[in-house]
């Protein structure tokens, strides 16, 4: 099928930053959402999409045609920086005004001041536009114009904290509404989990995945991508078979995922930390959490306002800690959890990740 | 320690400040005991003032003009070259103005010289001359000046331009300049008030007939040799007004 927007193999180099082999596709209508640590490329590859780097190699196309090489002005793909970048010297109307001069059809200015609740603000200098305002004249700005796609880079890096996540619901709503396909850059995961139908992951300067949120969440493709999600609970150790299937011999403890044994004499396994369960004593264990059963104690508790974090330490285990555990506030005071508090640990064998 | 050095700070700031504090006092003093300006006639004070802001207008605004591209190129695009390109625009403002008038009269006795001004001119010995002159003088010090103001327009200005349908020429005159217009502008004013003092050059190219080619700077020059202290005096006041007014108009954009 054709895509509306797409890259293939792209490549390009700035300084000793290299963006290898870039591919992503988005559908029409389809939210897509950059994902990726400080410094991976992010605003790069944008920014190659949008014509204002040229690349060494590789094609950008729009509607399966190539414009790898058309300047910025004749793509039709609109652009919202961190910044939002309104004209200094214009009000907040009159830097919409400015693309609606030259839309190429479409846009709906008066549309888009309603759905985008702006119509109060078009006198005003933008310079007296709080964070939130800025950025909705910019989009307003920014679809005007009428373009095939929007790309959008951490546009909620300048809003306050309170109202981000608000905001991100809105601005879902208003795109579905306006059925505009949007790829927007952020290193937040919350945010990307948020607002992402598809997740590409960038990674020093290369795609290393790109799926579902479920996907991406779920089933990192790499151990990289397993870090940057935050899985902690990431080890190697040799393959070792026997009649129930086959195991990870980690040392101290053993990893029982579920199907068959990989290929090679040595396998890389994480854990999530959010399926991760603590079991009390004497209460029958799930047969989904039976292969992966721990004992030990906890070594640490790190509260945070919407969950706690714990670090386990598997009896006999010469580290400080083995695994991370994330479990909802109320389970520790249901458990009683204090470091040193001896618990038994399991692991949810279908999300189990094997690299 | 810290006194110390904070008192050293503040004589040194002292002794500068009071030693334009006297060249000011110096001059309105003398302005005070001289009897009124006998060489200097109204007919002539009016033609050097004519000559003197029409040539400085002009030429403030064919630098500036003529410099935009140049200070929009050095400020935003990397290519072979462009230090020496930066070094070659330094050089008059670091060269001994008649160095450079010498050089323009050197120039224009070259055939393709003597051509420009046959097609233009007459620049040497003569009004036009005046122009070339601090043109010459103040372009680098123009696109110095325009290049800063370049600098602080945020390209991403220019990106979002772009990205709405505007290509590269109409981005500079509906985005950037406009975004730039108070540091153009500041720009104008200095090298305006540059080229309304400047001599060497001029004097170099043109000469100082009365009347012709007289400028306010070079009146000064003719009146305090031929002993009219008055006269001199009278053409300072005026450049230091001008300058003044200039500074303070700067500093209020």
């Amino acid at each position: 099928m054709s895509y509306l927007l797409e890259t293939e193999n792209l490549a390009f180099g700035i300084g000793d930053f290299q963006l290898v082999d870039v591919s992503l596709a988005l559908e029409s209508g389809e939210y897509h959402v950059l994902l990726g640590p400080n410094a991976a490329g992010k605003t790069v590859l944008l920014k190659c999409l949008l014509g204002l780097h040229r690349p060494r190699g590789g094609a950008v196309r729009l509607r399966g045609k190539d414009i790898t090489s058309r300047p910025p002005e004749k793509r039709r793909l609109g652009y919202l920086p961190q910044t939002y970048g309104l004209f200094p010297h214009l009000t907040a109307g009159g830097n919409i005004d400015f693309a609606v001069r030259r839309s190429r059809g479409g846009g709906g200015r008066e549309q888009l001041l309603d759905l985008l609740g702006i119509r109060g603000l078009l006198e005003r200098p933008v310079g007296e536009l709080s964070g939130g305002q800025k950025q909705k004249v910019a989009l307003a700005r920014c679809l005007a114009a009428g373009p095939e796609a929007i790309l959008l880079d951490e546009p909620f890096s300048a809003v306050d904290e309170e109202t981000r996540r608000y905001l991100w619901i809105e601005l879902k709503e208003t795109f579905r509404k306006l059925g505009v396909t949007v790829l927007q850059v952020t290193h937040s995961l919350e945010e990307a989990y948020t607002l992402g139908e598809k997740i590409s992951v960038l990674i020093d300067g290369s795609v290393r995945q790109s799926g579902t949120r479920e996907e991406i969440f779920q089933r990192p493709g790499d151990p990289d991508v397993a870090r940057y999600l935050n899985y902690r609970n990431i080890f190697s150790g040799p393959v070792r078979k026997n009649s129930g299937g086959w195991e990870a011999d980690l040392g101290h403890f053993r990893v029982r995922p579920p199907g068959p044994p990989p290929a090679g004499e040595r396998v890389t396994v994480c854990l999530r930390p959010q399926d991760l369960k603590i079991i009390r004593e004497g209460v029958p264990v799930r047969d989904s959490l039976r292969d992966n059963l721990y004992s030990g104690e906890i070594a640490a508790l790190h509260p945070f306002p919407e969950y706690c974090l714990a670090r386990f330490k598997v009896t006999g285990s010469p580290r400080e800690w083995d695994l991370e555990l994330k479990f909802p506030s109320y389970i520790k005071d249901r458990h009683g959890l204090h470091p040193g508090k001896k618990i038994r640990v399991a692991a949810w064998s279908p999300n189990i990740i094997v690299f | 320690m810290n006194r110390v050095f904070d008192i050293a700070l503040a004589a040194g700031t002292a002794l500068l400040a009071g030693f334009f504090l006297l060249l000011a006092a110096g001059l309105l003093l003398t302005m005070i005991e001289t009897a009124p300006a006998a060489g200097v006639s109204g007919p002539r004070i009016l033609s050097v003032l004519r000559v003197s802001l029409l040539s400085a207008t002009v030429s403030a605004a064919l630098a500036t003009g003529l410099g935009i591209p140049t200070a929009y190129l050095l400020s935003r695009k990397d290519f072979f070259g462009k230090t020496a390109l930066d070094t070659l625009l330094d050089l008059p403002l670091v060269l001994s103005p008649v160095a450079v008038g010498a050089m323009l009269l050197i120039f224009f006795s070259t055939g393709f010289g003597r051509r420009l001004d046959g097609l233009f001119g007459p620049f040497v010995l003569s009004p036009r001359g005046i122009i070339v002159a601090q043109f010459v003088i103040v372009v680098g010090l123009a696109v110095r000046l325009l290049k800063a103001a370049f600098d602080g327009v945020d390209r991403e200005y220019e990106n979002i331009s772009r990205t709405l349908g505007l290509g590269p020429g109409a981005t500079m005159l509906r985005v950037v300049l406009p975004i730039s217009r108070r540091g153009v502008l500041a720009a104008f004013l200095l090298v305006w008030g540059r080229a309304l003092g400047e001599f060497g050059a001029t004097v170099t190219l043109v000469g100082a007939t009365p009347f012709r080619t007289e400028t306010a700077a070079t009146a000064i020059h003719l009146s305090l040799e031929s002993g009219d202290l008055a006269g001199g005096l009278f053409f300072v006041a005026i450049l230091l007004a001008v300058s003044m007014t200039i500074l303070y108009l700067v500093r209020k954009i």
